[in-house]
């Protein structure tokens, strides 16, 4: 994302409409936003803002790993990154959890209801890098929402790495995302699911997500691990990966933090040298290592 | 009928025996023995005396414990695994239940026999506590992790 460029309308939100709700998890929905008019003009205002080339999305309105801001009338505006298709270029996909006062607003807006949308910002996981790449993803809880747009485009093309992996950890087996979806990612590729505690009618792993690591035959010279959960996982899993032998620029981490603007201009999301909002949401490793050893006060 | 020969063969195999020196392996093939469980079988039972050490050959065992209303599942071992640790030091009890998630191939050792031969000889029994101390440090730092709900911040 290009600041300068994005600053004539970067900060006006554009109407859409909800289209569908679908309730993931009982405090975790995904709304499908379309635009009013149903015409073009809308999403190609928003592709207008989209200066970004680190991505291969063909007709896409955005590349995986960005975010837009949502703006609920009357209540705020909060960072929500996207969850859908790239390809998809007419709708725009939001996987949400209920944590505070806009993203309750949102949960109570109803079908056909309209939210303002700003978007999209900030880089984008690495897709032209992993090429010839074991792919190695690595969600937690609501983190895998943000990568679903990398699984949907490397399942379409799987010519777009070597292999793909996907290690998810959630607390329960009730608080999986994309439950239903999942299962049907299994059956192309190598899903392995963790969780803190189970029943026992649970038959995937138990135990922390960096325990799915241990004894995989992982070839760090062609790994590339994308990294996308609450922070604490993220340094887990990229302390884990390093100890498999992968380099910090390896490793890639999705960061959050309060965002306003979204575009690099307000100095809410600092982070040390970078404004997450323009600069991230998506590091390399070796961009944030010295930074994730701050103590923060 | 498994001699002592198949067991250190196969305890070669297996990252937590293999840099033993020979002697010490065949000493301890004396304490282990080839067993097959059941899926659903208990190997371990909370309360019970801890005399038991299986290293996990083939299949999956659930560490469990009970709360209202059923079972808690709080980890899964398998292939390589170590399953039961309260055989090394006293009250020698098992403070979970380990449970066959499947059907399960482990060699067996008795806790007795192994602490008696690493009384014996504290150069082994120095050897084998680095090996468990490792062990028990990773499942340490996984609890912890698991401890600080590392998916809801």
């Amino acid at each position: 994302m290009d600041a300068n460029s994005a600053v004539p309308n970067a900060m006006e939100p554009i109407p859409f409409r909800i289209e569908t709700i679908k309730q993931e998890l009982p405090d975790c929905f995904t709304l499908t936003l379309i635009s009013p008019s149903e015409s073009i003009e809308t999403i190609d205002a928003i592709n207008n803002n989209n200066n970004n080339n680190n991505n291969d999305t063909g007709a896409a309105n955005f590349a995986p790993g960005q975010f837009n801001m949502l703006y609920v009338f009357g209540h705020g505006e909060v960072p929500i990154s996207m969850s859908g298709d790239p390809v998809h270029s007419q709708k725009l996909v939001h996987t949400i959890r209920n944590v505070g006062s806009v993203t309750a607003a949102l949960q109570k807006l109803k079908l056909g209801d309209t939210v303002g949308v700003r978007g999209p910002f900030g880089s984008t996981w690495p897709m032209k890098a992993l090429k010839d790449q074991d792919v190695l993803l690595i969600a937690g809880g609501l983190g895998l929402a943000p990568l679903r747009p990398v699984l949907y485009r490397l399942l379409s093309n799987p010519d777009q790495c070597r292999s793909l992996s996907l290690l998810y950890g959630t607390r329960t087996p009730e608080t999986i995302l994309f439950a239903e979806e999942l299962t049907q990612w299994a059956k192309k590729i190598d899903v392995r699911l963790t969780v803190d505690a189970a029943g026992p009618g649970w038959l995937g792993h138990v135990g922390v997500v960096t325990d799915l690591l241990q004894g995989r035959d992982i070839l760090p010279a062609s790994t590339t691990a994308l990294v996308c959960g609450p922070e604490i996982m993220m340094r887990f899993c990229a302390q884990a990966l390093i100890n498999q032998g992968l380099s910090p620029s390896q490793i890639y981490l999705a960061m959050e933090r309060n965002m306003q603007c979204a575009i690099g201009l307000c100095g809410r999301c600092q982070y040390g040298p970078y404004f997450l909002c323009k600069d991230g949401p998506v590091f390399s490793f070796n961009q944030l290592e010295h930074l994730l050893k701050v103590r923060e006060v | 009928m498994v001699n002592i020969k198949d067991i250190k063969m196969l305890l070669k195999e297996t990252a937590f025996f293999n840099a033993l020196p020979e002697h010490y392996l065949e000493l301890l093939c004396g304490c282990g023995q080839l067993v097959h469980v059941k899926a659903g079988d208990f190997m371990l039972r909370e309360g019970e005396e801890a005399n038991s050490l299986y290293l996990i050959r083939k299949g999956e065992v659930g560490i469990e414990s009970r709360i209202p209303g059923g079972m808690l599942t709080v980890a899964k071992v398998s292939n390589n695994g170590v399953v039961g640790y309260s055989w090394l030091f006293p009250p020698y009890k098992n403070t979970f239940d380990a449970r066959a998630l499947t059907d399960i191939a482990a060699i067996q050792f008795d806790g007795r026999c192994l602490r008696a031969k690493a009384e014996s000889d504290h150069e082994l029994g120095y050897l084998l506590m680095k090996r468990f101390a490792e062990i028990l440090l990773k499942t340490m730092q996984s609890t912890r992790r698991q401890i600080l709900d590392i998916y809801g911040s």
